[in-house]
């Protein structure tokens, strides 16, 4: 039970969201968008997330949308209510399901929004690192002088530090990404799950790895780290989701690569406490060079993928699930994988 | 916009009827189903999102009625595991004894049910996708298994198995 009343107010547009937030907090009320409630509710029964007036924003049709507008073919859009399996259940969406797949367990994953998962108070927001990694954007409203709302439409690496840093009162109302990136980098194919060149034992087992379901595919590794690759034309993309026992836990490390234009991009969760763009891994690895790296022996190119993570400088996240240094090895690991995955042949391709 | 304050009448759809209910719009959809609507086989168990046992349909999608506050799911068709009587996963948990104590039976029941009415042809892969949002604590796995390859051979016009 939540202890304390609350009022719940279901706005049909966006200025009456945005309004009805104005109007609680002149009120001297906490207003709170809510979207699926999993956080929302679980925290408030604890205390932790207390609120006046929740405003429901599900309703609004600009954060329904899923896949290219009509009216911007140029940029492939997901609305912030969008629930988390409506996009890991449609066909073609590759890392991006990837990266959404790995939030909750299924049956939480049909309550969970996008705009919840990554403005939520919970840190590890795997849902925004596909739009973090391909420069996506964020649209959202906000309230302006004299109770209108405003609508703005920045790149989420301006506004993403931690969290999602909006106006007072900002209500996500989607995110997106350039449309033309999804056939590129090959985010429109089916992942297939892969041994890394190299390594031995990360085959997943028959039935065990990614596979192709009748909605599109979805993720059934109960234990030990998951792995998906996909190649496009212009580019390639690596996932790797470690846990600390079962599947269905929050992140050790997440790690989403992408190779765009010949150059690498980096995009981690869990290991740092929050969702960061690795840009300093980023501009060491590509300093040296992927070739490069590849080429090197064991020894060398360990090290090389170590100096490039500790290049990002900021202090592995330590807790009951993983110490610093854990988290650390694993972040090495899964990028040198990501490399080898990246470059040559030998990604595995998609199936 | 719809607001709902201090109690707030509402018309829930559940198990293809329309109840009344009074709530308040802090009150979760498994408090109404349980203390308003007196359907207690959907359990309050973790509270938290975590185990199941409150896992009930809402237009035919499997979610957990613990943290799903009553108001907002007015208007759309609720199933609780008492809409589900003589599924053929309910039989599959009959016949092969997929439950222990039995308190997360339910829930593992809407979840399987759901599942099935999806992909009838669910390989084990896509079951333990699924049905790893269920916490059994007698670790009755085994059973479960069974009770879902025997309600797949009903589904799918294998007809009756052998006792």
């Amino acid at each position: 039970m939540i202890p304390f009343e609350l009022t719940f107010r279901r706005a049909e547009t966006v200025d009456e969201a945005v309004g009805a937030w104005v109007e609680a907090t002149n009120a001297g009320q906490t207003a709170l968008y809510y979207g699926g409630g999993t956080e929302i509710v679980t925290l408030a029964r604890d205390n932790k997330r207390p609120a006046d007036v929740l405003i429901d924003y599900k309703r609004i049709p600009d954060t329904w949308v899923c896949g290219i507008d009509g009216d911007d073919a140029d940029t492939w859009w997901v609305g912030s209510a969008v629930r988390l399996n409506t996009v890991v259940d449609t066909p073609r969406t590759g890392l991006i399901a990837c990266c959404l797949s790995g939030v909750a367990d299924r049956t939480v994953r049909n309550s969970i929004t996008l705009g919840g998962n990554i403005c939520g108070m919970l840190p590890y927001r795997e849902g925004v690192l596909p739009f973090l990694l391909l420069d996506g954007t964020v649209t959202y409203a906000h309230p302006v002088d004299g109770g209108e709302s405003e609508v703005a439409t920045k790149p989420i690496n301006d506004l993403f530090h931690k969290k999602l840093k909006l106006p007072k009162g900002g209500l996500v109302l989607s995110f997106g990404i350039e449309a033309h990136l999804l056939a590129d980098v090959g985010l429109d194919q089916a992942p297939s799950g892969t041994a890394v060149p190299g390594e031995e034992g990360l085959d997943h087992e028959p039935g065990i790895g990614l596979h192709t379901g009748s909605g599109g595919y979805s993720v059934a590794a109960p234990y030990g780290p998951l792995t998906a690759v996909g190649s496009g034309p212009r580019g390639k993309w690596f996932y790797r989701r470690h846990t600390k026992e079962p599947r269905v836990d929050y992140p050790l490390v997440t790690v989403a690569m992408a190779v765009v234009s010949g150059s690498v991009r980096v995009a981690v969760a869990g290991a740092w406490g929050y969702p960061v763009r690795a840009d300093r891994v980023e501009d060491a690895l590509n300093a040296t060079g992927m070739d490069a790296i590849v080429a090197m022996d064991e020894t060398d190119r360990r090290g090389e993928i170590k100096r490039a993570v500790d290049a990002q400088e900021i202090q592995f996240k330590q807790d009951m699930r993983g110490s610093r240094r854990y988290r650390r090895e694993l972040t090495i690991q899964a990028i040198e994988d990501g490399v080898l995955a990246l470059t040559g042949d030998q990604s595995g391709g998609t199936e | 916009m719809k607001t709902y304050d201090g109690q707030a009448k509402l018309n829930l759809t559940v198990n293809g009827e329309v109840r009344t209910v009074w709530v308040a719009p802090a009150d979760t959809l498994l408090w109404a189903v349980r203390n308003r609507l007196g359907l207690t086989g959907s359990k309050l168990g973790c509270e938290n999102g975590d185990c199941g046992a409150c896992t009930v349909h809402v237009n035919g999608i499997p979610i957990k009625s613990c943290y799903t506050l009553a108001v907002d799911v007015e208007g759309v068709e609720i199933t609780t595991i008492e809409g589900l009587s003589g599924s053929p996963v309910q039989e599959g948990f009959r016949k092969e004894y997929g439950f222990q104590c039995g308190f997360c039976t339910s829930g593992f029941i809407m979840n399987g049910h759901a599942l099935l009415q999806a992909e009838p042809t669910a390989d084990v892969a896509t079951r333990v996708d699924w049905l790893q949002s269920n916490i059994c604590r007698c670790t009755g796995y085994e059973g479960i298994e069974k009770a879902m390859d025997h309600a797949q051979v009903l589904i799918n016009g294998g007809g009756e198995l052998e006792e």
